[in-house]
């Protein structure tokens, strides 16, 4: 599971490619300088890290993910519940709750999720 | 002495001298409390100024006329360690403080007499060394900060224009020489976020991300030096309090308690080791930095033109030299400082600055340099020996010069025995480089000026009589003819003196060949003389062998064949020389003569 820890700039490249995905290598590297403003060398050497570490792979020169957002997410979620509240999900969602009003929408979205995640 | 070792010293009298005026700015510091910090900063101008430039522009007003520093050379230099240390007898500076002075002073080796060096020149040889090897560990270990840093804000993304964030660092920089950029940290606030940037901008509308950089430099160079890391603290203070300011005028003094929150989010908590790079939001010094920015006021136009004033005031003072004796030109006297003579006047050989001061303010004929000064103080008699070396000199140089100095010196030091004068020539590929010693004592002195040459020190007038006695002793021009036939006739003797069981005139010349070569370089002025000796007729002696030698060696080309053909008696040759060149008169005319062959005038 660590492989899926990012820094903000892994994240940010990540998040390009999916949103770009399949994309040719020179195309991302034009990508990266208007977005991130990164100079090509700098492009390459995050593009081979994460291809390294199983992120992301790059074949004859289209450079697509191995791992989708979501996985990442669950990660993030995760860790995130882990290290602020003890694990628990209810203290968590006390504290994102806490003071706002859930729309009827969100509320039956929640609801759905967590009879999935019962059965 | 080597290149480092001058350039270590070079680096000692700059880093003394900035001692005082870092002194002298942190003094003015406390003056200029109340008013922005911007006039602190560029006090710090002036200590910079003087870590990098071993020169200086004199001016009547100097700050260091205080300090009266020891000597200060015709190059506009201040020299409080003298260039020729490792070589003195008694080593010794003059930082112009007499506890130091002593203190340094009895600390440093005396010259051993029987040791093969002195014991001061390793002690700066392994100075110097040291110090160049610390000054290449503080240039290696910022470059390595600098890569560092330049490594964790590779991957930085962009924010806009030139700010990028990124969630390696924990606090803003700017960082970059050509193209500054402000790296923020990711999770910054975004009420924070104007304020940092707008005190980011102002470092790099200041050129800040240069001149820090720039002055760690300076100061890698002189980190032997205590006073600088302190100097330099305190300009990175004085520059992060005088953006502070400029942040809270753009803002308005309302933001100033927001400013300070700020400031308090960003304290980088750890205190960062003092480095050149990068410049940093939160750096240290936060809580001077909060007060200074809740006191801050905006002051009034008057005291912003007040403070500007005496803040350049302060600068010129703080970076001219004093005005010196020795760079007075009215008090020169047919070539003599006499002014600086006066003032260096000492009745002891051992003090060295003095001394050195002394010699250099005598003239020296063109093409003649002062080398080392060395003193001898240990036993008496004690003595000072000088010596010059002739450059490219296109008259030839005689003694007089030296004659004349050496004079003056026993005039001067009160308790100085013997001089000795030691002129290297080195004139030409062609011939060989030699040297000429003379010796003067004072007994020697006290004969040939007729009484002790000391009372003509006593004031301005007498020196200024006994220089004019010594220049018509020894020609005024140091190689007038007067001076060379006296000088050509002593070498001459000095050739004949030995060996006197041979009777080849080649032993002669060989046994002397410095007297023979000195007289060689006198070129065709000293045929002047030597024609002048044949004239006497009947010089068919030894005297005569080596001055036909002499002759034709300077001849030369001119020496005509016919007249070289076997003729081994010196008046002969002469007559028969003579005779030829007569003949060329007759035949040419004598501005043919002139043009053609040599001037015997």
């Amino acid at each position: 599971m660590e492989q899926y820890k990012l820094f903000d700039a892994e994240h940010k490249f990540v998040s390009l490619i999916w949103e770009n995905e399949p994309v040719n290598s020179t195309e991302l590297v034009k990508l990266c300088l208007e977005k991130l403003g990164w100079k090509k060398s700098t492009t390459y050497t995050v593009l081979r890290k994460l291809c390294e570490r199983g992120i992301l792979k790059n074949e004859g020169a289209v450079v697509a993910s191995l791992v989708k957002r979501e996985e990442v997410q669950k990660y993030e979620s995760e860790t995130l519940i882990e290290k602020a509240f003890n694990g628990s999900l209810p203290q968590f969602l006390t504290a994102f709750l806490d003071g706002k009003k859930l729309t009827t929408k969100d509320a039956a979205a929640l609801k759905i999720i967590i009879e999935q995640a019962i059965k | 002495m080597n290149t480092l070792q001058v350039i270590f010293t070079t680096v000692l009298n700059m880093s003394i001298t900035a001692s005082f005026v870092a002194i002298g700015v942190i003094i003015a510091r406390l003056m200029l409390k109340k008013v922005p910090k911007f006039f602190s900063y560029a006090l710090w101008s002036a200590v910079l100024i003087r870590l990098i430039f071993p020169v200086s522009f004199t001016f009547n007003f100097s700050f260091l006329s205080v300090i009266k520093p020891g000597t200060q050379q015709a190059t506009g230099a201040l020299a409080y360690v003298p260039y020729n240390m490792g070589l003195m007898q008694t080593p010794g500076i003059d930082v112009g403080i007499v506890g130091i002075n002593k203190a340094v002073n009895s600390s440093l080796p005396q010259a051993v007499q029987t040791a093969s060096v002195n014991p001061m020149q390793i002690v700066m040889a392994i100075l110097s060394l040291g110090w160049v090897v610390g000054v290449a560990l503080f240039v290696i270990y910022s470059v390595i900060s600098y890569l560092k840093v330049i490594k964790n804000v590779k991957t930085a993304t962009l924010v806009r224009d030139e700010i990028f964030e990124t969630d390696r660092i924990s606090t803003p920089f700017v960082c970059g020489f050509i193209k500054p950029k402000i790296y923020i940290p990711t999770d910054i606030s975004q009420s924070e976020l104007p304020y940092i940037l707008a005190h980011e901008r102002v470092h790099i509308k200041r050129l800040d991300y240069l001149i820090k950089p720039f002055a760690f430099l300076v100061l890698s160079v002189h980190w032997f030096n205590p006073l600088m890391w302190l100097s330099f603290f305190l300009m990175s203070k004085d520059l992060e309090m005088s953006c502070d300011e400029s942040v809270l005028k753009q803002f308005g003094d309302e933001t100033r308690a927001n400013y300070s929150q700020s400031l308090l989010a960003l304290a980088t908590g750890k205190r960062q080791l003092l480095s050149g790079s990068p410049l940093a939001f939160g750096e240290s010094n936060t809580k001077a930095r909060i007060e200074n920015v809740l006191n801050y006021k905006k002051p009034p136009f008057w005291v912003v033109v007040v403070a500007l004033t005496v803040t350049f005031a302060l600068v010129i003072l703080f970076t001219a030299n004093p005005k010196n004796d020795l760079l007075s030109t009215n008090s020169v006297y047919s070539g003599y400082q006499i002014e600086s003579l006066m003032a260096n006047k000492t009745p002891y050989v051992g003090d060295n600055s003095k001394v050195v001061a002394l010699i250099d303010a005598m003239p020296l004929p063109v093409g003649v340099v002062r080398d080392s000064v060395k003193l001898q103080t240990s036993n008496k008699p004690y003595s000072i020996t000088i010596r010059y070396t002739v450059k490219d000199s296109e008259e030839a140089v005689g003694s007089a010069f030296s004659n004349r100095n050496a004079i003056l010196i026993l005039s001067l030091v009160k308790n100085v025995d013997v001089i000795n004068s030691e002129i290297f020539y080195s004139p030409d590929e062609n011939i060989a480089s030699f040297s000429l010693s003379d010796t003067y004592t004072r007994e020697r002195a006290e004969q040939l000026m007729g009484g002790d040459v000391r009372n003509y020190s006593s004031n301005t007038d007498t020196l200024i009589t006994l220089i004019d006695r010594l220049n018509s002793l020894w020609n005024n021009e140091g190689n007038g003819k007067v001076l060379n036939e006296n000088q050509i006739e002593k070498y001459l003797t000095t050739i004949m003196s030995s060996p006197q069981i041979s009777s080849n005139p080649q032993d002669y010349i060989k046994a002397h060949e410095n007297e023979y070569n000195a007289i060689l370089a006198l070129d065709h002025k000293a045929l002047t003389y030597l024609f002048s000796e044949f004239e006497k007729g009947d010089q068919n002696g030894l005297k005569g062998q080596i001055m036909m030698n002499l002759c034709r060696t300077i001849l030369g080309d001119e020496d005509d064949e016919d007249i070289k053909s076997a003729i081994t008696i010196p008046q002969d040759w002469y007559d028969t020389y003579k005779d030829h060149m007569q003949s060329m008169v007759n035949e040419n005319g004598i501005d043919w003569v002139h043009s053609n062959e040599i001037d015997k005038g």
